[in-house]
């Protein structure tokens, strides 16, 4: 489990605290999405979660390893992978093979291992063809794929996404969900941080933050199916059904609560 | 502007990739024009070639039925009747501050005092930016202000025709609902809009026409309403919109037609209901 307890954090350079008193368990087969306003603290959250931010105050555990300890940082490291928003930043080498091998030569794991384990993840993410390609010929989801073949080579136990699909076309967006759902399936601990609803409903909790403070924490369902206008209030939306089903409601038609998909939508209207 | 037969093939070391083929597209004054497909379909490259940054390999781009890349054709002009917003604009900025920014191109351009001032100012207010921003830094501001700061960089051109490559990625809700109200008060002020989007909702909302490119070629093209609820947009790697989506599992008609936006589904499910409320 990933446990934040009770952090505060500051930039140095800044007046006001980015992240305060937050309290957040991230388990093992379970997805956590964050939604939030530009500039509610949800990217500082999430390089808390592999040490590459130290909180001020309060810890992060990842499987009891404290983050601030500089001794326990490398072992975090491998445990949780980090996805960014920009594919192109996360690509440093000439192929896609050693790319996804990066990580692990860093570790100086063994070479015939080292193969091994970079062929599994090209194949877990549909890459078995690539390895020896250039990854600046290739689309923004296969980078996006790259990146994240690299990481499971190094067998983590946590996933971290920061608005990872979002320079990503539908279809590849939509793929890169369904396989961050496989790697929940497959008892990966997810984090992702997304400014699309209908992308967080896919989790199993879904927190709200504020200026750096968790206003909400429930179910998708819950959180998303909180009043418009208090949503609105945090710079966020719900679902494009759940706003139709509120003008629907407010010009007398009857509909059961809690509709959020096209799905939900036909059944109660048809 | 026309595309007539526009080829372009990137010539690197290597194998040569033909990005776009046999592209013929019109774009009128008063539009506002959304080009959709899936990454690497050539959306950026035809971008491109709207002010000139590439000569097409094959065929022509016209101004007003002049080849833009025939040697007294003037690009700097057109430069400056096509204004460009970049992906992610913000990480472009580099002033220390906002007055810096904004005034950089219309400077660069000849433009100097009064005049200069006047077209930073009348851009800020275009965009709804306050005027006391003018001496802050533009990389303390918020996403949404970055965004928009950067778009008046390119208003202070007073651009004829506005390109912008995935305006809205990476915006909260708010502040992406913001800057589509601006687009489109850009464009009822007069502006024509060319709009690279992979925001299905989005392009369905805003209406206008759009175009689809698939693999460097044009796959469809019509208004807006015709491309989103006739054309199947799930074979070129694209999703339909939530409403069109809803509209097709029930049927909706708006004003004889299929559904296109929110406002419309409202108004379609309450006539098919023929309950209360409708208009």
């Amino acid at each position: 489990m990933i446990a934040v307890n009770d952090v505060c954090f500051q930039y140095n350079s800044s007046e006001e605290p980015v992240l305060e008193h937050l309290n957040l368990q991230v388990r093992s087969g379970e997805m956590l999405t964050i939604m939030g306003a530009n500039g509610s603290g949800k990217s500082t959250l999430a390089r808390l979660f592999n040490a590459l931010l130290i909180p001020q105050s309060g810890s992060v555990l990842v499987d009891g390893l404290d983050t601030a300890k500089e001794l326990e940082q490398a072992g975090i490291r491998t445990k949780v992978g980090m996805v960014f928003q920009n594919p192109d930043n996360q690509i440093v080498a000439p192929t896609v093979e050693d790319d996804v091998a990066f990580g692990l030569e860093n570790l100086g794991v063994e070479h015939k291992e080292m193969r091994e384990r970079v062929q599994l993840a090209l194949a877990r993410m549909g890459l078995a063809g690539y390895a020896e390609a250039s990854p600046s010929k290739l689309s923004g989801g296969q980078k996006q794929r790259v990146a994240i073949a690299g990481i499971l080579a190094m067998n983590p136990k946590y996933l971290v996404l920061d608005e990872a699909g979002s320079m990503l076309d539908p279809k590849s967006r939509k793929e890169l969900l369904n396989i961050v759902v496989e790697l929940k399936h497959q008892g990966m601990g997810i984090v992702m941080i997304t400014q699309h609803p209908e992308e967080a409903l896919m989790g199993d909790t879904l927190v709200i933050l504020n200026r750096g403070k968790i206003v909400h924490q429930g179910t998708p369902r819950e959180v998303l199916g909180l009043e418009a206008a208090l949503l609105n209030q945090y710079g966020l939306d719900t679902t494009t059904m759940s706003r139709l089903a509120n003008s629907l409601r407010k010009r007398g038609v009857e509909l059961p609560k809690g509709i959020l998909t096209v799905e939900e939508m036909v059944n109660a209207l048809c | 502007m026309e595309f007539r037969d526009v080829h372009y093939t990137y010539l690197q070391t290597g194998p040569e990739v033909k990005v776009l083929k046999d592209i013929n597209l019109s774009i009128f004054s008063g539009d506002f024009l959304s080009l959709i497909g899936s990454s690497g379909a050539g959306k950026s490259t035809l971008l491109l070639h709207l002010n000139g940054l590439l000569k097409p390999t094959q065929g022509k781009v016209l101004y007003k039925g002049t080849d833009v890349h025939t040697k007294d054709f003037k690009l700097k002009e057109l430069r400056r009747k096509v204004g460009m917003l970049f992906q992610y604009p913000e990480n472009n900025f580099f002033g220390q501050t906002v007055y810096e920014d904004v005034s950089y191109a219309p400077k660069n351009s000849g433009k100097q005092g009064k005049d200069l001032e006047r077209a930073v100012g009348l851009a800020l207010e275009r965009v709804g930016v306050p005027k006391n921003y003018l001496s802050r830094s533009p990389f303390g501001l918020s996403g949404g202000e970055k965004r928009r700061v950067a778009l008046a960089g390119v208003l202070a051109m007073d651009p004829e025709l506005l390109v912008l490559d995935e305006p809205t990625a990476g915006l909260d809700p708010t502040h992406r609902q913001q800057f589509i109200l601006l687009m489109q008060e850009l464009h009822k002020q007069g502006t024509t809009v060319v709009m690279v989007s992979h925001e299905m909702d989005q392009v369905s909302e805003i209406g206008g026409r759009t175009v689809v490119l698939e693999q460097g070629r044009i796959v469809a093209q019509g208004t807006t309403r015709q491309v989103m609820t006739e054309c199947d947009l799930c074979n070129w790697g694209l999703d339909l919109p939530e409403i069109v989506k809803l509209g097709r599992s029930l049927s909706l008609v708006y004003r004889g037609g299929p559904v296109l936006t929110e406002a419309e589904a409202l108004e379609g499910i309450l006539q098919q209901r023929g309950g209360k409320g409708a208009k």
